[in-house]
C-alpha cells in the first residue's frame, strides 16, 4: 500500500507519526481479534468479531487520514466523523453483547445505537457545516450532541447497562463493563474537548490544531484497541470458566 | 462515577456551552447564578444541623442553640478583631470539613484518617487559589475592606500548600490501595473527582469553580447522607417532608441575606458584599463543621 503522492516526512512530524502508528496498530489489533475468535466459546465469538470490525474500520480510515493529512496538512475532520459514525455505534453494540447474558434486550441495543448516532451526526453538523465560524451554530449542535453522550454515559454507569452488568452473576462481566464505562467517561471525553477546541470554540487556542490531531490519534487508538482488549479479556475469562 | 459526579459533568458541559456562547460571563451574572444554586442546595445542607444533633437527645434544644449561636457570635467578633487570622482559620476549618465529607463514608480504619481529610481539603483550597490567584487578587482588591487579604496571596504560601497537598494526596491514594484501606472502585472514583476538580478550577472563574465543587461534590452528597440518616430515625420520612424540614433555617438564612442586601444599599451597613459573604459563610462553617464531625462519627463509626 503506497501513498498516492510520496511526501517527505520530517522526523518531528508527530501527527504523521501517530497516523502511521494508528493505522498499523488498528490493523494489527483487527487481525488479533479475528484470529482469537478461535480461542473463545461460540457465545463470545460475536463480541470479538465486533471488536475486530471496530479496529478494522478504523485502520482503513486511518490509512486515508494519514494520506489526507500529509498531502493537505489539514485535520481530516470528514474522515474522522465517517470513522466514528461506524465505530462508535459498534462499541455500543459491545455493551449489548456483554450484557446479553443478563437479559439485555434489542431495545437497549437500538437505544444505544440511536444515542451514539445522534451524538455523532449532531457533532458533525456542528463542526463540519460551520463554515462562517458561527459560535451559536457550534454551541447548539454541540449541546445536542452532548445529550447523546450523556445518555450513553448514564446508561453505562448507573442506568440500564450498569444494572444489567450488576445482575449478570459474573464478576468478570461486571468488572469488564465497568472498565468499558471508564473508556466512555475518560477516553471518549477527548471528543467533546476536541469539539470545543475548534475555531470559535471555548477552548480554541489552548491546543494547536496539530496537537489536537495527535491527541485524537492517540485517544482513538487507546479507545478502540483498549476497548477491544477488555472485551477479549472478558471473553477469554468466561470461556475458561465454561470449559473448566 | 456516582450520581453526584454525573450531575457535575452535566453542568460542566452546560457551563462550557454558556462560556462558548457568550465569551465570558460577567461577575454579577456569575454571582446570581451561583447564589441560586447555593440557596437551593448549599444553604439547606446545613439547615438541619439542629435535627441531626437533637435526634438522639444527647443535648437539650436550648443548650444546642446557645452553643451554636455563641460560637457564631464569638467568631464574628474575632473577624473584626483579627480579620487575617479569622480568614486563615476559616480556610483551615473548611479544609478539614470538606476533606471529612469527602472521605468519611469510606470508613477508613486508620489513625491517619484525620490527616487524610486535612490533606484533601488543603488540596481543594490551595488548588482553587493556585489556578485563580490573579482573579482572587482582583476580587479582594475591589473593596477597601478586603484589600488586606491580598497580602495572603502575595505571600505565595498557598503555592507550597498546593504542591505539597497534591503530591501527598497521590501518595495517600497509593497507600490506601496498597494497604487495602479503601477498595479500588472508590479510589478510582476519587481520582476521577480529583481530576474534575483540577479541570474545573483551571478552566472556570473562581466563583463558578468553587460553586461546582460545593454544590455537586459536597452539598448534594451531604443532603443525601442526611436524608438517609433521618430516614432511619423517622421511617415515615419522604422527600416532601425532608424539604419541609430544611425550609425553616434555609428561609431564615435567605431573609438574613436579603436584609443585608437591603441595608447595605441603604448604606446602613458599612461592609462590602464580599467581606459580608466571607464572614457569614465562615461563622456558620465553624459550628456546622463540628456538627458534621459528630454526624459522621455517629453514622460511620
Amino acid at each position: 500500500m503506497f501513498l498516492n503522492v510520496l511526501q517527505p516526512i520530517a522526523p518531528d512530524n508527530y501527527v504523521a507519526f501517530t497516523f502511521f502508528i494508528g493505522y498499523i496498530a488498528m490493523l494489527a489489533a483487527s487481525v488479533f481479534f479475528f484470529v482469537e475468535r478461535g480461542s473463545v466459546s461460540p457465545k463470545w465469538k460475536m463480541s470479538l468479531l465486533v471488536s475486530a470490525l471496530i479496529t478494522g474500520i478504523a485502520a482503513v480510515h486511518y490509512y486515508y487520514m494519514r494520506d489526507y493529512n500529509l498531502v493537505t496538512g489539514d485535520s481530516p475532520t470528514f474522515f474522522r466523523y465517517v470513522d466514528w459514525i461506524l465505530t462508535v455505534p459498534l462499541m455500543c453494540v459491545e455493551f449489548y453483547l456483554l450484557t446479553r447474558i443478563a437479559g439485555a434486550t434489542k431495545s437497549l441495543l437500538w437505544k444505544l445505537i440511536l444515542a451514539s448516532t445522534w451524538m455523532l451526526v449532531c457533532g458533525y453538523i456542528g463542526e463540519a457545516f460551520n463554515t462562517d465560524g458561527s459560535t451559536s451554530h457550534s454551541v447548539m449542535w454541540g449541546v445536542l450532541s452532548t445529550l447523546g453522550y450523556l445518555y450513553i454515559l448514564h446508561s453505562v454507569w448507573m442506568g440500564e447497562v450498569a444494572n444489567l452488568a450488576d445482575s449478570s452473576g459474573s464478576e468478570v462481566v461486571k468488572k469488564g463493563v465497568r472498565y468499558l464505562a471508564w473508556f466512555v467517561l475518560v477516553g471518549w471525553a477527548i471528543y467533546p474537548i476536541g469539539y470545543m477546541c475548534m475555531d470559535g470554540g471555548w477552548l480554541n487556542g489552548i491546543f494547536a490544531s496539530e496537537t489536537l490531531d495527535i491527541w485524537y490519534n492517540i485517544a482513538d487508538a487507546i479507545n478502540k484497541i483498549g476497548f477491544g482488549l477488555v472485551v477479549y479479556t472478558i471473553a477469554i475469562a468466561e470461556t475458561k470458566k465454561e470449559t473448566a | 462515577m456516582n450520581k453526584f459526579s454525573f450531575l457535575y459533568l452535566v453542568f460542566f458541559y452546560a457551563t462550557a456551552s454558556v462560556f462558548t456562547l457568550f465569551g465570558d460571563v460577567s461577575i454579577e451574572n456569575q454571582i446570581y447564578g451561583c447564589l441560586f444554586f447555593i440557596a437551593l442546595f448549599g444553604i439547606p445542607h446545613g439547615a438541619i444541623d439542629n435535627l441531626i444533633v437533637l435526634s438522639d437527645n444527647s443535648i437539650s434544644k436550648y443548650k444546642f442553640y446557645f452553643i451554636y449561636l455563641l460560637s457564631i457570635a464569638l467568631y464574628v467578633i474575632l473577624w473584626f478583631m483579627w480579620p487575617i487570622f479569622s480568614f486563615i482559620l476559616f480556610l483551615v476549618i473548611s479544609s478539614y470539613h470538606f476533606g471529612e465529607s469527602q472521605f468519611a463514608n469510606y470508613r477508613i480504619k486508620s489513625s491517619f484518617n484525620k490527616l487524610i481529610y486535612c490533606v484533601w481539603g488543603t488540596m481543594l483550597m490551595s488548588t482553587l487559589f493556585y489556578y485563580n490567584n490573579i482573579e482572587l487578587n482582583q476580587l479582594f482588591s475591589s473593596f477597601e475592606d478586603t484589600i488586606k487579604f491580598t497580602e495572603f496571596l502575595h505571600l505565595s504560601i498557598y503555592k507550597i500548600f498546593f504542591y505539597l497537598s497534591n503530591v501527598l494526596l497521590l501518595i495517600i491514594f497509593i497507600i490506601l490501595y496498597q494497604k487495602k484501606l479503601c477498595d479500588i472502585v472508590s479510589i478510582r472514583s476519587e481520582l476521577f473527582q480529583y481530576a474534575l476538580i483540577h479541570l474545573t478550577f483551571y478552566l472556570f472563574p473562581v466563583i463558578i469553580s468553587f460553586t461546582f465543587y460545593f454544590i455537586f461534590l459536597h452539598s448534594l452528597k451531604v443532603l443525601f447522607q442526611e436524608y438517609s440518616f433521618l430516614k432511619e430515625k423517622f421511617t415515615d420520612l419522604n422527600f416532601i417532608k425532608f424539604i419541609k424540614l430544611l425550609l425553616p433555617h434555609t428561609l431564615i438564612s435567605l431573609i438574613f441575606l436579603l436584609l443585608f442586601i437591603f441595608f447595605s444599599e441603604e448604606t446602613s451597613i458599612n461592609l462590602s458584599a464580599l467581606l459580608f459573604a466571607m464572614i457569614s459563610i465562615s461563622v456558620i462553617t465553624l459550628p456546622h463543621s463540628v456538627v458534621m464531625a459528630k454526624f459522621y462519627q455517629k453514622i460511620y463509626n
